[in-house]
Parts: structure tokens; C-alpha cells; sequence
């Protein structure tokens, strides 16, 4: 089995200078991820499950471990330089947030393709792309030109999930992907993730479900809430 | 799209305003919460400014009013020399220039063929006692198009792809709307085919709406041309929406460089996370 990430000893802590605060977030994380499984983040909120994934985005920058995408050459998402990080996002990782963040002036279809239109794909072949993820998904064609801003949770949350797809990445995070979504939609959403898996996708998720856990999940992670708390937020 | 290959590296990059002395960089700076020399009073607008851009590639520059971002590009632009540092430009054909070090002749040349600069204030970027085809062609002209016929074509194309109308082509651009002047200065930046383009708070002031179509229209450009841009702003949306990395200036120095996403929403040092949080 091909493992594509290796965290270990992962810890993040917020500093607020103005406020001379430390906040703990995610502490001693150590964990990998394999082509074609999937490996849960499990924990109580606080616990810093979603700031391991944006750590691993490089969208945190860690206090302690490392993140080690491997390909030829390995690199450590941790400290690499912001040219590798951003690489590394262009071919390799995707990450899909409980919010789609996207432009409200474009359609959905462009907004699934744009992953493969920043790789250099032609417009046309990148469109074509996104139209399959769509279809994959169940989105209702009406709906694929129209910008996704007026969409309910569900059909948001798939184009969400259909925009991770687009560029068959080596490594898919998906933070709560079927949070707020009726049973219909996330059936469709569950489909996806297997059949990503059986592609070859490695995953790291978050679910709030104990029961997608056991049905999807190859690797389980426990994070603590870390000892010194939060400030009640 | 980005290309894996720099087109601009920068290190070192300094300018001094004043007579200086060995001091000047030592005592100014974050640490000290100055950029005047407390013992000659030059001013050190820019200190050790280091970075790369790679082709294809939007870098945000961040910072308050001054902070250095606009002797930064006044530099890079060829407006200004620097006291020390380098800044290395490598053109598409493989050249590669010190613009710390180059000539009056590579320095006009190079500013009337590989760079383009979109001013805040059109008045800067723009003639206004010359129509909006006259604006082009001087660019056209000084890159050495001598073709009416090529000159027009040239023209008209560029006003497509910036959305001015064809039929404003010989109106003034005194008579255009700020957004259509903006506009304007991107497709006269454009005209020779740069490969670096600056854009200095290109939408401030702007309606919002008229922002949004720049802002699509600076990442058309991006996609289709693979023009390396280096965008000054103090609006945390546009380097959001544009930049890939961001640096953030202070005092002359880069306080922070980072992916874009960590800058805003992981900064590490307090005065980015001061801007940070004075965002709307």
C-alpha cells in the first residue's frame, strides 16, 4: 500500500500578540494516509480536527511535527517553501471546507473546472471535466451554469465535492462533507468518497457521524482537546 | 497559469533617501518602529527586501501607507534606483538583467517592451490629450511598431480584451468612466506584451461592482497570457482573490511572506495580524 502522508508530532498553537494569548489547537497529531483509504480525524470540538487539515494545506503554519507529502521528491508541508506548498496544491491535494468559497459571478460548471484550468487544461477539456464530476454527483444540469450562490446546502456541498474531484489529486481532505445534508444527498456524497477510494484517492476526513466513520474509514484518529482550554468560544 | 521558472529575484533590495550612514538599516526598521535614521535622518524606505516571482505568477504586496510597497515597485519599475540589493529580471528568451545595475538604454528599453505599470490615479498611467487608440499605439511606437495598419489591429484587440468599446477608440480618455479608464491603462500596459506587470491599488476608489469586473478581467489576463504580476494593495480582498503568496511590508522590511490564504487567515506577526483584523 502506497502511503502518501506522514504526520507526526503535529501541534498548533494561535499566538494573539495584541491580546498576549496562546491558544492550543491540535496537539501531537501523528498519523498517515494511504492511496485508495481513508483515514477519519475523530475527536470532541476543540480538539483542532480541522486545524490539522489546514495545517496540511498550509493554510496553518504548525509550531511542532511534520507533514510529509510523499512523491519524488518528499516534502515536509510543514517548512517547505510557498512555491512547493502552492505546487503541491495544484497536483496533489484537495481540500473541500464546509463553505464553498468561490467568485458569485461565476458559474458552477467554471467553478468545478477551475482546479484543472489553473493546471494549463484548456478551457474546453476542463469544462468537460467538470460536467462528468457534476454528473457523478446528481447536480441537476439546469443548475451547472448558474453560479452556485443560490444553491441549497446539499447541492452546494456537492459542487464542493465535485470541484476536489476535477483533478484526480493524490490526496483528497474533506472537512464534514454531508454536515446539513439531507439523506439523499448524502448517499450521493458517500458514493463519491467510495468511488474515489476505489481510484485510488487517499482521504483524510472529518465527519460528525459516527456511522460514516465505521462505514468509510480504513485508519481512525483520536484528537484530544488539548489539556490547557481554549478560551470559551 | 504558472511556470515553474522566476522572472524576477530579488534580494537585498535597499533605497535610502538622505546622505545615510553605516547605521541607517541597523537602527530602523520593526524592531525599532522607524524608518528614519536616528543619527543622519535619512529616510530608509525600502531595506533587505528579498523575494522571487516566478513566471505566470501574482504576488500581493501589503502594507499601510508608507510602508514601502510603492518604493517597491517604483524600483522594480525602473522609477527609482536602489542604494544596494539586486533585483534579477530573466526575459522569456533567457537574458537575464541586474535592475540594480543596468543602463539608461536597457532601462527605457525595458520599460517600453517587457514591463507594464497600472497606476491607482490614471492621470499617471494614462495621456489624456491623446484618444484612447493614441494611449496604445505610444506604447506600440516606443516598442518600435512603425505599421498604421498593425498599430489600429493591435489596438483594437486589447480593447476588446479590456471591454472598452471599439466605437471609443478615438474618444479621450477624459471622457471615459474611472472603471473604463482603468480599463484602459491595463490594456495600454498590455500592449507590448509584457512579461511583468505592476498594478498599484488598480481598484481602490473604484464601486464595487466596477471592481469586481477589473479584479475578473486582471485574472483573464493571468490565465490566458501568463503575465507575472505584482499587485500593491491594502485591501485584504483583492490579494485574496488575485495573489497566490503574499509579502507584507513595515517600516521599508518584509515582516511576513507567506501562501495567501496563512497570511490572512494564520499571521504570525503582530502587525499582519493588526491588518488582519482590521478588515471589514
Amino acid at each position: 500500500m502506497t502511503t502518501i502522508l506522514t504526520v507526526t508530532g503535529l501541534s498548533k498553537t494561535f499566538t494573539l500578540h495584541h491580546q498576549g494569548k496562546a491558544i492550543p489547537s491540535a496537539q501531537d497529531a501523528s498519523f498517515i494516509v494511504e492511496a485508495g483509504r481513508l483515514t477519519a480525524l475523530v475527536g470532541p470540538s476543540g480538539a483542532g480536527k480541522s486545524s490539522v487539515l489546514k495545517c496540511v494545506f498550509r493554510t496553518y503554519l504548525p509550531q511542532a511535527g511534520s507533514i510529509i507529502l510523499h512523491g519524488e521528491p518528499d516534502i515536509d508541508l510543514a517548512t517547505c517553501d510557498e512555491h512547493a506548498a502552492l505546487r503541491a496544491r495544484r497536483r496533489d491535494i484537495a481540500y473541500v471546507t464546509q463553505f464553498l468559497h468561490c467568485l458569485p459571478r461565476q458559474g458552477t460548471v467554471d467553478v468545478v473546472a477551475a482546479p484543472l484550468a489553473a493546471l494549463g487544461t484548456s478551457r474546453d477539456q476542463a469544462r468537460a471535466a467538470a460536467r462528468d464530476r457534476l454528473r457523478e454527483l446528481d447536480l441537476p444540469e439546469r443548475l451547472w451554469d448558474v453560479p452556485p450562490a443560490t444553491f441549497s446546502g446539499g447541492e452546494r456541498q456537492r459542487v464542493n465535492l465535485a470541484r476536489g474531484l476535477v483533478l484526480r489529486p493524490r490526496l483528497l481532505m474533506l472537512d464534514e462533507p454531508t454536515a446539513s445534508l439531507d439523506r439523499r444527498s448524502a448517499e450521493l456524497v458517500v458514493a463519491a468518497i467510495r468511488a474515489a477510494k476505489s481510484a485510488g484517492v487517499g482521504i483524510l476526513a472529518i465527519f460528525h457521524d459516527p456511522e460514516l466513520v465505521a462505514a468509510l474509514a480504513d485508519h481512525v484518529v483520536e484528537l484530544k482537546r488539548p489539556t490547557e482550554l481554549p478560551c470559551a468560544a | 497559469m504558472v511556470h515553474e521558472t522566476p522572472v524576477l529575484s530579488v534580494s537585498g533590495l535597499t533605497r535610502i533617501h538622505g546622505r545615510s550612514c553605516p547605521d541607517c538599516v541597523r537602527l530602523t526598521g520593526d524592531a525599532h518602529g522607524r524608518n528614519v535614521c536616528p543619527v543622519c535622518g535619512s529616510v530608509v524606505a525600502v531595506a533587505d527586501v528579498a523575494f522571487d516571482l516566478w513566471r505566470g505568477e501574482i504576488l500581493g504586496v501589503m502594507g499601510e501607507s508608507g510602508s514601502g510597497k510603492s518604493s517597491v515597485v517604483k524600483l522594480l519599475h525602473l522609477d527609482d534606483r536602489p542604494s544596494a540589493g539586486s533585483a534579477r529580471f530573466r526575459e522569456g528568451d533567457g537574458t537575464s538583467h541586474d535592475l540594480a545595475a543596468i543602463d539608461e538604454a536597457e532601462i527605457r528599453r525595458l520599460r517600453d517592451t517587457r514591463f507594464g505599470m497600472v497606476h491607482q490615479n490614471p492621470h499617471l498611467g494614462l495621456n489624456f490629450g491623446v484618444s484612447a487608440g493614441g494611449n496604445i499605439a505610444e506604447r506600440l511606437l516606443c516598442g518600435g511598431e512603425r505599421r498604421f495598419a498593425v498599430i489600429r489591429e493591435t489596438a483594437l484587440g486589447l480593447l476588446d480584451r479590456t471591454e472598452v468599446p471599439r466605437a471609443r477608440i478615438d474618444h479621450q480618455p477624459g471622457q471615459f468612466s474611472g472603471g473604463m479608464q482603468q480599463r484602459l491603462q491595463i490594456a495600454r500596459a498590455l500592449a507590448p506584451q509584457p512579461e511583468l506587470l505592476f498594478l498599484d491599488e488598480v481598484t481602490t476608489g473604484l464601486d464595487l461592482s466596477v471592481q469586481a469586473r477589473i479584479l475578473d478581467l486582471i485574472l483573464e489576463i493571468q490565465r490566458e497570457l501568463g503575465v507575472a504580476m505584482i499587485v500593491v494593495t491594502h485591501d485584504l480582498g483583492v490579494v485574496r482573490l488575485l495573489a497566490g503568496r503574499t509579502i507584507v511590508l513595515r517600516h521599508g522590511r518584509v515582516v511576513e511572506a507567506g501562501v495567501t490564504d496563512q497570511i490572512l487567515e494564520d499571521p504570525q506577526h503582530a502587525y499582519t495580524q493588526q491588518l488582519v483584523m482590521s478588515a471589514l
